[in-house]
């Protein structure tokens, strides 16, 4: 009896001594937990100032680039109204409002900013912002006008001991706190949609498609086609898909398991993906580049040689122009994915040939020698062309590039051949992830 | 009596040793890190002699012991990763830059589409990227991702977990361009979505249990 007293007593003082370890795990616990809430309500906070802030200086730029006529103060505001609509967006996104309850406002910021600096690239190429600019603007205005007002006074509810964090549930993907802010956006039903050339205007967004053959295929003529590219008649119909290409999707086994898309409109492969192989590389960077421009000749596109190519492990990405008379045609770009190990092509993305290929012409005003002359002068030229570039702005131009070096970068510069305007300027940046242009 | 004590004891104890496991957690090591500098790692350290595993790109044990035995060597400080100084004594020439966009979009990618079909995995990357275009949406990739509630498994974590091989071809494929959606902006899973505003989105094409539409 006196044994099992004495096995009590040992069991308890465990107990005791466990409990009291816990409580002060818990407590610490507590204590830390505490730090990270505050730390987080304090941030939220700070991105919901930081909007409404930003917002206020947006209200005021407008009202003030309304009121100036001079360029150089154009210039400024419109530069601060452009930085305060991204300030916005990245702020306003950090807050625990859920994605889809910030569409619109983000759109309206978005836009906003890149109609600004819109007015911007008018304003440097010497152009007056017109009356059809200021109805817009003042449009702007009056619902910037609103957000302001609506951010306004519900963040009067924040000086007084209002805490997000309290107002949050994090398994619910609506909460008090999104329905008060998103309440502004929804009190601005009528955002205006403004009409202008830039980032985000409807004419980059909703880009016609000019490449594809108007014939439609069947799937069984789709089908065929893809047994005849890929020489087998292992080729499996998957689905089709209904967006803004529509296509017949196949799934086709030689080596690896490839997804194959062929357009319902022309026939057109329009892409292949697949996961290509882990193992050691039989065939070279050369081989590489040879096996994507053959294969581009096999599915009818003549005229298309590498202009970029990039290795990572077994993979090598190969970007396909179209090179006739010695100008390249960016804008027909198609990716080609090569598998070392096995020389097969495991990747083909021809959206942009899709979308833009057609019969156009290089034209210019200045020549090339002008245009080098507008160069830099620490840069060093090693190389010219002649190409059509894609630009956001009126879709795509002519332009000649200039393949430069300075120390040890190595630049590609764009001037267009017509205004001899730098139209694009990207730099070789070497990373984890093989040589990128930026 | 004592004896039921005793047993009572125990298993308080018991639920207390689990609840302290489950409350402060244990941490998974079995993760495996996934760099493209590895390839070459590794293929240095097998033509030296250090290393026999399977040119993989993955930083597994077997890569780490190698590292380790030919920093003992080449009397550089024995940490299992390789730094600048490693990396110069085995002949290797270090990038400038990481690509902390293509390792974002790629652990994105491996939280949410895991056990899908490749081109699923490429598909969600592209929705990200295209989002990132979108005015709707923030305009870089980090911006996107963590954007509240707008992935489950960023919501609940799962983005720590660490990539594979498939996840980085498949963000590398989608931040080249590959876009099997053509432009689609959301995707959901049918079985599981619990928002019922999804399911009013237009359907573009269905790759394994995802749902993509714009």
């Amino acid at each position: 009896m006196k044994k099992n007293n004495n096995l009590l007593y040992v069991f308890i003082t465990i107990l005791g001594s466990c409990s009291i370890i816990f409580l002060c795990l818990f407590l610490s616990y507590l204590n830390t937990s505490n730090n990270y809430k505050t730390q987080l309500e304090n941030n939220y906070k700070k991105s919901f100032y930081e909007v409404v802030s930003n917002i206020n200086n947006m209200e005021v730029d407008i009202s003030k680039i309304v009121a100036t006529k001079d360029s150089n103060a154009l210039r400024e505001l419109l530069s601060q109204l452009y930085s305060n609509s991204n300030l916005t967006v990245n702020n306003l996104n950090l807050l625990p409002i859920n994605y889809s309850k910030l569409t619109k406002i983000n759109s309206f910021l978005n836009t906003m900013s890149g109609y600004s600096y819109s007015l911007m690239n008018k304003i440097y190429l010497g152009n007056d912002i017109t009356t059809d600019d200021y109805k817009q603007l003042d449009d702007l205005h009056t619902t910037i006008l609103e957000i302001k007002y609506d951010l306004n006074y519900y963040m009067s509810n924040l000086k007084y001991d209002y805490n997000i964090l309290d107002n949050i549930d994090f398994k619910e993907e609506a909460n008090d706190f999104s329905a008060g802010v998103i309440d502004t956006e929804s009190s601005n039903a009528e955002l205006p949609s403004l009409i202008y050339d830039g980032p985000f205007s409807e004419s980059v967004l909703n880009k016609d498609i000019v490449g594809l053959d108007d014939v439609e295929f069947s799937q069984l003529e789709a089908e065929e086609k893809v047994k005849n590219i890929f020489e087998t008649q292992n080729v499996r119909y998957i689905n089709f898909t209904q967006g803004k290409f529509e296509t017949y999707n196949f799934e086709v086994v030689t080596g690896s398991r490839l997804s194959v898309s062929i357009t319902k409109k022309g026939g057109f492969l329009l892409s292949i993906t697949s996961f290509g192989n882990v193992g050691e590389n039989k065939y070279s960077y050369e081989d590489g580049v040879q096996i994507a421009e053959s294969f581009a000749k096999k599915v009818g596109i003549d005229n298309m040689y590498s202009v970029w190519t990039q290795v990572t492990g077994n993979i090598q990405y190969i970007n396909l122009a179209k090179i006739v008379n010695s100008v390249i045609y960016y804008s027909d770009l198609i990716k080609v994915k090569i598998d070392l190990t096995s020389g097969q092509v495991v990747g083909w993305e021809a959206t942009n040939y899709a979308t833009n290929n057609q019969d156009r012409t290089f034209t210019s005003s200045i020549s090339i020698t002008q245009a080098q002359d507008k160069l830099s002068e620490i840069l060093e030229v090693k190389e010219r062309n002649y190409c059509i570039i894609p630009d956001k702005y009126v879709g795509e131009l002519s332009a000649y590039e200039f393949i430069c070096t300075w120390k040890n970068y190595t630049y590609y510069i764009y001037i267009d051949s017509n205004t001899g305007e730098e139209a694009n300027i990207l730099r070789v940046i070497n990373t984890t992830n093989g040589d990128l242009l930026e | 009596m004592a004896k039921k004590l005793l047993i009572c004891m125990m298993f308080v104890l018991c639920i207390s040793f689990s609840f302290v496991i489950c409350f402060f957690g244990l941490k998974n090591k079995d993760a495996y890190a996934y760099d493209t500098h590895m390839y070459e790692i590794q293929s240095r350290l097998k033509e030296l002699g250090y290393y026999n595993g399977a040119i993989n790109g993955i930083y597994d044990d077997a890569t780490v012991v190698a590292i380790k035995e030919f920093q003992a060597d080449n009397g550089i400080y024995v940490s299992g990763a390789v730094g600048g100084i490693t990396a110069n004594a085995l002949g290797i020439y270090m990038t400038e830059q990481e690509s902390n966009d293509l390792y974002l979009l790629a652990k994105c990618i491996h939280a949410e589409a895991r056990g899908e079909p490749y081109i699923g995995m490429v598909a969600v990357g592209a929705v990200i990227l295209n989002r990132v275009a979108s005015p709707d949406f923030p305009n870089t990739i980090y911006g996107v991702i963590y954007q509240p509630w707008a992935f489950t498994a960023v919501h609940d974590g799962q983005i720590d977990l660490e990539p594979e091989a498939a996840s980085f071809q498949a963000a590398t494929d989608a931040l080249n361009g590959w876009d099997p959606t053509y432009g689609c902006l959301y995707y959901y899973n049918p079985n599981t979505a619990s928002s019922s505003w999804i399911f009013n989105r237009q359907t573009v094409v269905t790759y394994g249990d995802h749902v993509f539409a714009i």
